[in-house]
């Protein structure tokens, strides 16, 4: 009895007297390489889009600049970059003309190495790299580099961050292992972080590398008719989304990393960190069906198309969410736009998550049944509009529109200071001229949020806002038509005056775009006639009125 | 035979060379002379050499061989001539130069293996030592000045004024640095204020624009940029379009000499910005003998001016109460302020009481102003519009308003390199027909930069007379810039537009050249494999 006993207690010993976990080793078979992740990193989910970067990897905690107020999760990345030759790549770009359509696969230039991937991808400020040097990792040449960070256009002399990395030559692409770390704690992390490197093997992959060229969509130019999608009912239009939804959520089930489960609420799909407890995951599925249906109830009349749904993804922190949603140029862009990304906020609670979440659902929704609509709002209901439902909070199985409190706030004090426009100026005003200023997003708040609440028991203003989406979109229907016309017209001069059709159907394009504003402002002012047309100054004055009061009266 | 020998250090040489050598570039000059008997050695290709041109650019590892007015780079889908007046310095292992014995003694001298250096005559063996020496030395010097490219290796330069940190040639840099110096100096005389700054400023300037935007930080159309709270200044420098760096250059400055007298007090934007853009108009002369003369203030912004009489076309005229209140101050309010600031220094009844305002604003005790972050102040709209109305002596704004808007009918781009930047300015803003003008303008009266010829070439047809025009004036873009990939490329678009087989032929070698030229853009490889392709489809199809 005695001697069984001793090696157990002997273990549990030795156990608490090591705190340190054993460095866990990364294995990428897909890709085809491992390495030991230094302490206290986790994994994290890469962005279902992503073609660049195939891991990362977040530290245990933020860390707080020593000097400047800045605050980062030290980050691993490893990055591949397949070698090929530019001009196989081009012998693939596929330009193939049937009869009045022309298919064009569009492909991006990929990047060709790490130093023009971070030009164009980092955006975390200045960088210059400092120092540069060839070594090797295992039998592989490497070039070591040690990149820094400035935050000058901040107005600050400091180098905020260190960025070191080893560009790795595995005969067919380049691994860049790269970690990031704010400047005050590199000296840290230096000796993990060398490791790391050093641990990089390569080892067999199971899939062959993929360029990021055999991952190209193709657009069909159709001339003379409408697109191929315009000629679709809406019912197959559904069934196109639903496909396409599915393939989504398909993707995003087999990517999940470890530490992550899964569930389905209505037409979403919830994907969850396992640290986030289930009953904020349960909140979250509640209340964005809860908008759904609020969506469906209140805006169904804007389009004859389906909403589908979407893939909602709750993160465990803000760094897990920001290095989610971060996601390389050239990369794909199909699964984003069917995905909202929140995370529980243990600091400041559920209030921007909430806003964020009913502002991605709303705008899933307005795409899909009329993106034409939604792509031309004005700028009153732009921000006014999508702000209202963005601030609908969940209380019991109701929703309440309540704008936030910082909202409230400087809507109090502009209403106090009488510093807001006459609501005319709001409501006619365009993109770029008069309407650019933190009152005026307000102010549209505040009216759009009036005309949806207490505006809605008054006869002459409840129709406000369903008559004006009305009318844009018809009127955006109109431009549409005229839109093709231009085009079927440029075509036929083109071929009448034998020239290359591309250049000028592009000149015609080009100064169809510079005419395009002209067009949508006299739109805006047709709508306005329509909606507003029979209002004297007096009835403008009252409504003024009544929106402040409205909003003094609480 | 063949003797090499350096025109740059064995001084004397260059009176026994002929009238074409670089007096400009520094240059490895090699000899190679006609024997005794006058035989010409038959012509080898040259080994890889490297030129540091004057903007910034190099040309590494192509082979390159001097000829009359320049060297020829030699790639290997033809032959592109860089003028001296381009090159900075240049290294070739086996440049070639033929001396031709003038009389007897100098054959005879030849003929014993003699060569000349300065007035004396040395044995080939030395000549040949001492050019080997030179060569490395100016292999390494070109080496070096690419080195400095990289920002780690940037040079730091202090003067009595400034802190420089620039990765730029050298003589262009010392060009620049002149610049500072005298619009330091202009500035300050013109406002008779002291500067006053808690430390020297500091001005980046970047070789190019990939250099600015990834190491100062700048992202989107920012083109240069003056942080008050660090006193730093980053420019870049666009080889393409040095007139426009040098607007940049005066605008953003006086961002930071406004800085130096003003101290903790800043504009509003309509003060600001326009004021900076009336002096980013200034013109920048080096060759000026008058040091004062160099730099001349108040000329036409011509795209700005562009801005704004497409806007008053539209019927989108700036009202100067909205002017006055615009909190994001953005291009086109620029365009609009800068046309005001411009009426008002050189209106004769306006701009000493505009200099004095402008003054006050920031320096009378009295006024009241309002603080904006920290130390720093400023005056609201309304104190502004009250002081303004005061100091110019006007009723009303709308009188004041009236006579602006006369102004700005009045105006007129004023020079040649005005109708290029304006034209270009309207094309960017698809105004075809005005882009046209104006670019015809400039390209009539020979304007220099050879984008505007470009952009004129872009505008014209593909067919009849205008294609034939639009070459001609590619033709030109060429001449100007011989080792700008983009004006070959376009050329060879348009004559892979015509029918004829020789064309099209040509069209190919000068796309497939300007991918070899500038292989960084890929536009050039796919155009290339494009037309490679289309070509064998058509061939295929006419069996």
């Amino acid at each position: 009895m005695r001697s069984s006993l001793v090696p157990a207690a002997l273990f549990a010993l030795f156990a608490h007297a090591a705190p340190c976990p054993a460095q866990k080793v990364y294995k990428d078979p897909k890709y085809g390489f491992t390495f030991k992740i230094p302490r206290d990193f986790n994994r994290v989910p890469v962005n279902m889009d992503e073609k660049w970067v195939v891991a990362k990897f977040l530290y245990k905690r933020p860390l707080e600049g020593k000097i400047d107020f800045i605050q980062m999760t030290p980050e691993i990345r490893v990055i591949i970059f397949p070698k090929f030759d530019p001009k196989d790549f081009s012998k693939r770009r596929i330009k193939t003309k049937k009869g009045r359509r022309t298919v064009i696969q569009l492909l991006e230039n990929p990047y060709r190495n790490y130093k023009e991937f971070l030009r164009e991808n980092y955006n975390k400020g200045g960088w210059h790299v400092a120092e540069e040097k060839e070594t090797k990792i295992g039998k592989f040449p490497a070039v070591y580099k040690k990149i820094l960070v400035n935050q000058k256009l901040r107005g600050s002399d400091n180098i905020s961050n260190v960025i070191e990395a080893w560009e790795i030559d595995f005969q067919d692409a380049t691994y860049v292992l790269q970690f990031e770390v704010l400047a005050d704690y590199a000296h840290k992390f230096r000796t993990a972080i060398k490791k790391a490197s050093k641990s990089f093997k390569m080892i067999p992959r199971t899939e062959a590398l993929k360029t990021p060229t055999s991952t190209a969509g193709s657009v069909e130019v159709t001339y003379g008719k409408k697109g191929k999608s315009a000629t679709k009912t809406p019912e197959e239009r559904r069934r196109e989304r639903i496909e396409e939804l599915e393939r989504i959520k398909e993707k995003a089930r087999t990517t999940l990393p470890e530490g992550w489960s899964f569930f389905k609420k209505g037409p979403f799909l919830i994907l969850q960190n396992k640290k986030v407890d289930k009953r904020f995951a349960n909140r979250v599925a509640k209340q964005a069906n809860l908008v759904w249906k609020w969506l469906h109830e209140n805006l169904d009349y804007i389009g004859e198309d389906f909403a589908v749904g979407a893939v909602i993804r709750i993160c465990n922190s803000a760094a897990e969410a920001n290095a989610y949603i971060d996601t390389s140029g050239k990369s794909a862009y199909s699964a984003r736009s069917r995905e909202i990304v929140i995370y529980k906020d243990r600091d400041f609670g559920f209030a921007e998550n909430s806003w964020r979440m009913n502002v991605g659902l709303a705008q899933r929704f307005l795409a899909d049944k009329n993106m034409r609509l939604w792509y031309s709002l004005p700028p009153w209901l732009d921000d006014g509009f999508v702000y209202f439902i963005g601030n609908l909070k969940m209380k019991g199985s109701r929703l309440l529109p309540k704008p936030d409190e910082w909202d409230m706030e400087i809507l109090r004090d502009r209403l106090r200071k009488n510093e807001f426009k006459k609501a005319r100026e709001i409501v006619t005003s365009k993109y770029g001229k008069s309407y650019n200023s933190l009152n005026d997003r307000v102010q549209s708040l505040a009216i759009n949020h009036f005309l949806m609440t207490k505006g809605k028991k008054h006869k002459k203003y409840r129709n406000i806002i369903p008559d004006y989406l009305g009318t844009l979109d018809r009127r955006i229907r109109q431009l549409e038509k005229e839109w093709r016309r231009a085009l079927e017209e440029a075509r036929r001069e083109a071929e009448k005056s034998k020239k290359k059709d591309g250049d000028d159907e592009d000149e015609e394009k080009r100064a169809w775009y510079t005419k395009w504003k002209e067009k949508r402002n006299k739109i805006y002012e047709e709508c306005l006639k329509e909606v507003f047309g029979s209002w004297t100054e007096k009835d403008w004055e009252n409504f003024d009125k009544d929106w402040k009061r409205a909003f003094k009266k609480g | 035979m063949k003797n090499l020998l350096s025109a740059s250090t064995l001084l004397g040489l260059a009176l026994l060379l002929p009238a074409s050598l670089p007096a400009g570039p520094r240059a490895v000059v090699s000899l190679r002379l006609q024997d005794g008997a006058g035989k010409k050695t038959p012509p080898q290709r040259p080994g890889p050499g490297m030129i540091s041109l004057k903007d910034g650019r190099f040309i590494l590892e192509k082979p390159i061989r001097k000829v009359k007015g320049g060297l020829e780079v030699l790639y290997r889908n033809g032959k592109v001539l860089v003028p001296d007046s381009m090159i900075l310095d240049y290294y070739s292992p086996d440049t070639t130069l033929q001396y031709t014995p003038k009389n007897e003694i100098e054959r005879k001298r030849l003929a014993k293996g003699l060569v000349p250096i300065g007035r004396r005559w040395v044995r080939k063996s030395l000549a040949e030592r001492e050019m080997r020496k030179l060569t490395e030395k100016r292999k390494k010097e070109i080496e070096e000045q690419k080195a400095h490219r990289l920002w780690r290796n940037r040079y730091i330069v202090e003067t009595k004024d400034f802190i420089f940190e620039h990765n730029l040639p050298l003589p262009l840099f010392k060009e620049l640095r002149e610049l500072f110096e005298v619009y330091l100096k202009t500035f300050l005389k013109k406002w008779r204020k002291k500067p006053h700054l808690p430390r020297k400023p500091r001005i980046n300037l970047y070789a190019d624009h990939g250099d600015y935007s990834q190491i100062s930080g700048a992202k989107g159309g920012i083109v240069g940029w003056y942080h008050p709270m660090t006193q730093e200044l980053h420019l870049y420098w666009d080889r393409r379009d040095p007139k426009f760096t040098i607007n940049v250059l005066f605008h953003e400055t006086n961002h930071l000499l406004s800085d130096m007298i003003n101290g903790d007090f800043r504009y509003p934007d309509w003060i600001e910005e326009p004021m900076a853009e009336y002096y980013g108009a200034s013109k920048w002369n080096p060759r000026a003998k008058d040091k004062t003369k160099r730099m001349t203030m108040g000329h036409v912004q011509a795209s700005r001016l562009a801005v704004v009489k497409t806007q008053i076309k539209e019927g989108e005229k700036l009202k100067l109460k909205d002017m006055l209140r615009i909190p994001d101050f953005g291009a086109v309010h620029y365009a609009w302020g800068w046309t005001f600031i411009h009426f008002l220094m050189n209106s004769k009844k306006y701009a000493k009481r505009w200099e004095k305002y402008y003054l006050d604003l920031a320096h009378k005790k009295t006024i009241r102003r309002k603080p904006l972050y920290g130390k720093v102040k400023t005056v609201t709209p309304e104190t502004a519009e009250k002081l303004l109305l005061k100091y110019l002596r006007v009723k009303s704004l709308d009188a004041l308003e009236k006579e602006w808007y006369a102004y700005i009918d009045s105006l007129e781009i004023e020079d040649v390199d005005g109708y290029a930047a304006a034209g270009r300015h309207f094309r960017m803003l698809g105004e075809w027909k005005e882009a046209k003008k104006y670019l015809k303008k400039a390209v009539d009266l020979g304007v220099k930069n050879p984008y505007a010829y470009m952009a004129y070439a872009d505008l014209l047809g593909t067919s009849g007379k205008d294609r034939k025009e639009a070459i001609r004036l590619l033709d030109k873009a060429i001449s100007l810039d011989p080792l700008e990939a983009e004006f070959r490329y376009r050329k060879g678009r348009l004559l892979l537009t015509f029918h004829d087989d020789k064309r099209k032929q040509e069209g190919l070698r000068l796309v497939r050249l300007a991918a070899e030229m500038n292989p960084e853009d890929w536009t050039y490889i796919h155009a290339v494999a494009d037309i490679e392709e289309e070509m064998k489809r058509e061939d295929r199809k006419n069996g």
